[in-house]
């Protein structure tokens, strides 16, 4: 009777040996693992504001470029102030200096009020 | 102990990581001897800092300090849970090993392949009452069960394991 065996008590035993084998990561070492795996995203988090802002001004400043109006070139103001400026029949132009003209407008002829002939 | 695990875990709680860091090296190899019963060895390590992270993260929701230790046990038990019903459903039954002596030749009891043979749930309760010598309302706490149906987890275990080492001597 005292021999008789306890299954449960034998395993147990065989449990609790078996259990406290020993853990191949340190205290340690998981304690910097799980420090990294939490602080990493939190510092990401930190950032994300300042990201958000700089990825903004970027792609304003990107479509401010693109879109804006295209300045002249020199070339074409040039091209633009040697054109011959079209002037109505009765509309003479007279150049002060190259940036300033002046229009006069000459009256009319009419054929049946004894105008100019 | 417990007021200064308490102080550690309010200092977690307002966050600090270092604070934190010193609750995990305490823990860590109870709760990945814990993972190991419940998952097996080869994802054990990963359950439990998968655990000891999500449990920095909901942190703020643990109202008695000095629970720590129950409440992170429960996160990584329920982590366990469920990496070990994600595998038993890629392992068909027939493919565990059955518990026998050729498995170990030393002759002692193939502790791991009875431990595959129970229930995932089975194999916390046993863990924690054989190896932690925890109450069953301890117990309970720990993996958000009632102490009733901690008894009954046990109870099922033990025939299991005794079946289970009947049919290994035989």
């Amino acid at each position: 009777m005292a021999n008789r065996r306890d299954p449960n008590g034998d395993f147990d035993r065989a449990f609790a040996a078996w259990a406290r084998r020993p853990v191949t990561v340190t205290p340690e070492e998981a304690a910097g693992r799980v420090q990294a795996a939490i602080v990493e995203p939190r510092r990401r988090a930190r950032l994300q504001p300042l990201l958000a802002l700089a990825a903004t001004v970027v792609l304003a400043l990107a479509a401010w470029l693109a879109l804006r109006p295209a300045a002249p070139s020199p070339a074409l103001l040039q091209a633009q102030l040697e054109a011959p400026i079209a002037l109505e029949e009765d509309v003479v132009v007279w150049w002060l200096d190259p940036d300033t003209p002046v229009y006069f407008s000459l009256p009319q002829a009419r054929g049946d009020d004894g105008g100019i002939s | 102990m417990s007021a200064a695990l308490a102080e550690l875990v309010q200092q977690a709680q307002a966050g600090d990581a270092d604070a934190f860091a010193v609750l995990v090296e305490g823990h860590w190899e109870r709760l990945v001897r814990f993972a190991r019963s419940v998952v097996g060895d080869s994802e054990a390590e990963d359950a439990a800092q998968e655990g000891l992270v999500a449990a920095w993260r909901a942190l703020s929701s643990l109202a008695e300090p000095a629970a720590f230790s129950a409440w992170v046990t429960r996160i990584v038990g329920r982590r366990c849970l469920r990496r070990a019903r994600r595998s038993a459903r890629w392992l068909p039954l027939e493919l565990v090993a059955e518990p026998s002596a050729e498995a170990d030749p030393s002759g002692d009891i193939d502790v791991a392949a009875i431990l595959r043979r129970l229930a995932p749930r089975q194999r916390a309760v046993l863990h924690l009452t054989v190896v932690d010598g925890m109450t069953d309302s301890e117990i309970g706490a720990a993996l958000g069960i009632a102490p009733a149906s901690v008894r009954a987890h046990r109870r099922r275990a033990r025939e299991s394991v005794g079946r289970l080492l009947q049919k290994g001597e035989s």
